[in-house]
């Protein structure tokens, strides 16, 4: 202990352990404020992900409805989860357009395709065409049926909205795609109707639809998104 | 004394490791939280660049002499060469060698780093039967007008009255405020003339049926007479057989019946059925040297053979007799090489009730569903038995379109089906509503 006191040697240590201690303490804080931070960047990177998901599956869907003239005046885009008959402002739908557009008759109870088409029951099928009195029309069927004649096919359709009574016109097939929020969930609805958490937890989501554009907004904490497509 | 400094270098030191870590902490952070939202731009742009590369590359094909998807520098195998598109890698493949006559599925990639969109397409070379309208030299309309299929105008057009031009517009359009487009204009093309189309493709080919010498079967005073009521054609050991009037009239390897004078054609009036009736589609070609005379409407025939579309195709006019219906509605690809090509004249003879009903009924099957003010006035023009020409075949023509003063309704439709022997234009188009992100 030459040329150290034990006042100098206790002094020391402690200054020495307090700065371990206030050292641990940093590391410590930093740690927690790492935490805190992650906890709050993770959220925007699945936010922005989410973003893009749900910006992709909207945008352009109605682009292939020009592979029929006949479709093209149908809807695409509702308010609600039933084909626009209950706006409200926690869901919306979109529909998308999938195979290729089959032209059919009404038949009285059955609708007629020509044979080979490719229905199959239990999917959705989007039919557009003509109403008894002339006009166009548009409306959305679930296949029951299928059944063949001499050189049509038969169809069983069940309507999924009021049914407008076309009686011959195209259709096609169509997935539905709903988004409900509820419980500060955004949930997927999929085209069979199973539910699904889809973005999760939020504390405010809404949408706007001025018939051509489609804002969507949502916020977590101080995270926000707000981004606009035209189906 | 040494000691303390030692002690107080080493404090030092942990404090600047304590920052260090904590900087790299943060600026990591950082980098993850940028990578977040520049996942959102890039995620946009790769797409936009997709789309953009792909629009680049039918254009290119399109207005440069040599034809990107025909150029085999351009390509490897089934892949293009890949190249740089405002900063992103374009790469793309064909699923198939490219087929003139038929869709082509083409993949379309653009990337950047871990960025990329990948889009599917469906490429189809232009056709005539596209086509509502085509026409190589200039036209006046004299009456308010549907098109229902691409037009293409040699010059420009003129219009007199509201015209609806439901698919892309190849031409001037004269004035502008009479035009009603539901498509944006594209860039025009140079389109070949119909006379090198055909020259091109060697017609007429030379294994149709030819009927010549005034053959006894068709021949009529001074000119041939097809009446269509009378006419099967069946498909055995390769070859085509037509039978008129119950009688074999000969054998053919194409569906060409090839007339050396003046033809006269009529068929009794039938209604389009909206499902049709029978398969294959099978395109029947009937050529004069001299002018086609139309006396009545004309649609597809239904045999046990299938369905038969017609294409008629006349070396001068094509006239539509003034002794038929007040209404004619033509389902024909109609192809004159006269000047003026079509002369199109009404009858006077009224339609039955059924035959208005069957007008109708036909209407309603049409994109004319979709617009309703017209219609409205083709709907009430059938009514008062007024005078119109609704072609529901594509009209391709080299000379004037002469119609009669009294004519209140003239109408276009493009083919619905599609003629090979009639080659493709070299141009390509993207079909509609076909694209897919994948």
């Amino acid at each position: 202990m030459k040329g150290v006191t034990l006042l100098e040697f206790f002094l020391t240590v402690s200054f020495f352990l307090t700065i371990l201690f206030f050292g641990y303490h940093a590391f410590d804080l930093q740690k927690d404020l790492l935490v805190r931070t992650i906890s709050r960047t993770r959220p925007e990177e699945e936010s922005n992900y989410r973003a893009i998901l749900l910006k992709h599956l909207i945008e352009d869907s109605s682009r292939k409805l020009q592979i029929d003239s006949m479709l093209e005046g149908a809807t695409i885009f509702f308010e609600d989860l039933a084909f626009g008959n209950q706006a409200r402002t926690d869901a919306f739908s979109v529909v998308h357009v999938q195979g290729s557009p089959v032209h059919f008759l009404n038949s009285g109870s059955d609708y007629t395709v020509p044979s080979g088409s490719r229905i199959v029951p239990g999917n959705n099928y989007l039919l557009a065409g003509s109403d008894s009195n002339g006009n166009y029309g548009w409306g959305y069927y679930k296949a029951l049926q299928v059944s063949n004649t001499a050189s049509t096919l038969a169809l069983k359709l069940q309507p999924l909205q009021s049914d407008p009574r076309l009686e011959k016109g195209t259709l096609i097939e169509v997935e539905i795609h709903g988004f409900l929020f509820k419980n500060s969930t955004l949930y997927r609805i999929s085209s069979g109707g199973a539910t699904q958490p889809f973005l999760e937890p939020l504390d405010e989501f809404r949408y706007s639809w001025d018939g051509t554009v489609l804002t969507v907004t949502w916020r977590r904490g101080a995270i926000s998104m707000e981004f606009k497509c035209k189906p | 004394m040494q000691t303390i400094k030692g002690f107080a270098l080493l404090l030092s030191l942990l404090l600047i490791l304590i920052l260090t870590v904590f900087a790299c902490w943060m600026l990591s952070l950082a980098a993850g939280h940028h990578l977040a939202t520049r996942s959102l731009f890039e995620s946009e742009n790769a797409r936009l660049a997709c789309a953009s590369a792909l629009k680049y590359l039918i254009d290119r094909h399109n207005f440069e002499s040599t034809g990107f998807f025909f150029d085999p520098q351009q390509w490897n195998g089934m892949e293009i060469r890949s190249f740089d598109w405002n900063g992103y890698r374009i790469t793309g493949n064909l699923d198939s060698a490219w087929r003139p006559d038929a869709e082509n599925l083409f993949m379309i990639k653009a990337s950047k780093g871990r960025y990329a969109a990948e889009q599917e397409a469906v490429l189809r070379q232009i056709r005539t039967e596209d086509f509502a309208l085509f026409s190589d030299t200039p036209q006046d309309l004299t009456t308010s007008t549907v098109f229902d299929g691409m037009v293409f105008v040699r010059s420009f057009v003129t219009l007199l009255y509201p015209v609806r031009f439901r698919h892309a517009v190849y031409t001037l359009v004269s004035p502008e405020s009479l035009a009603s487009y539901r498509k944006t204009t594209p860039a025009i093309p140079d389109f070949p003339r119909l006379d090198d189309v055909l020259r091109s493709a060697g017609w007429p080919p030379p294994d149709g049926l030819s009927i010549t010498g005034q053959n006894p079967y068709f021949w009529s005073v001074d000119h041939y007479f097809l009446d269509l009521d009378q006419l099967n054609i069946t498909f055995s050991n390769d070859q085509w057989n037509f039978l008129y009037q119950g009688v074999q009239v000969g054998q053919s390897l194409n569906s060409v019946m090839a007339f050396d004078d003046r033809l006269q054609i009529k068929q009794s009036y039938q209604e389009i059925p909206f499902l049709p009736k029978s398969q294959p589609l099978i395109s029947l070609y009937i050529t004069s040297y001299g002018d086609i005379e139309l006396d009545t409407s004309l649609q597809s025939m239904e045999t046990q053979a299938g369905r038969i579309d017609l294409c008629l195709i006349a070396g001068n006019s094509i006239r539509l007799n003034p002794a038929g219906p007040t209404a004619k509605r033509i389902q024909a690809c109609l192809l004159a090489r006269g000047d003026p090509a079509i002369l199109a004249d009404t009858g006077t003879i009224p339609l039955s009730d059924p035959e208005k009903i069957a007008w109708l009924s036909e209407l309603n099957g049409t994109s004319f569903l979709l617009e309703p003010s017209a219609k409205k006035a083709l709907s009430g023009a059938i009514s008062q038995n007024e005078k119109i020409i609704w072609f529901r075949g594509s009209v391709l023509i080299r000379g004037a379109l002469q119609t009669e003063s009294d004519l209140t309704q003239l109408h276009f439709q493009s083919c619905t089906q599609t003629h090979l022997l009639i080659p493709s234009f070299p141009f390509i188009k993207s079909v509609e509503g076909r694209q897919k992100w994948r």
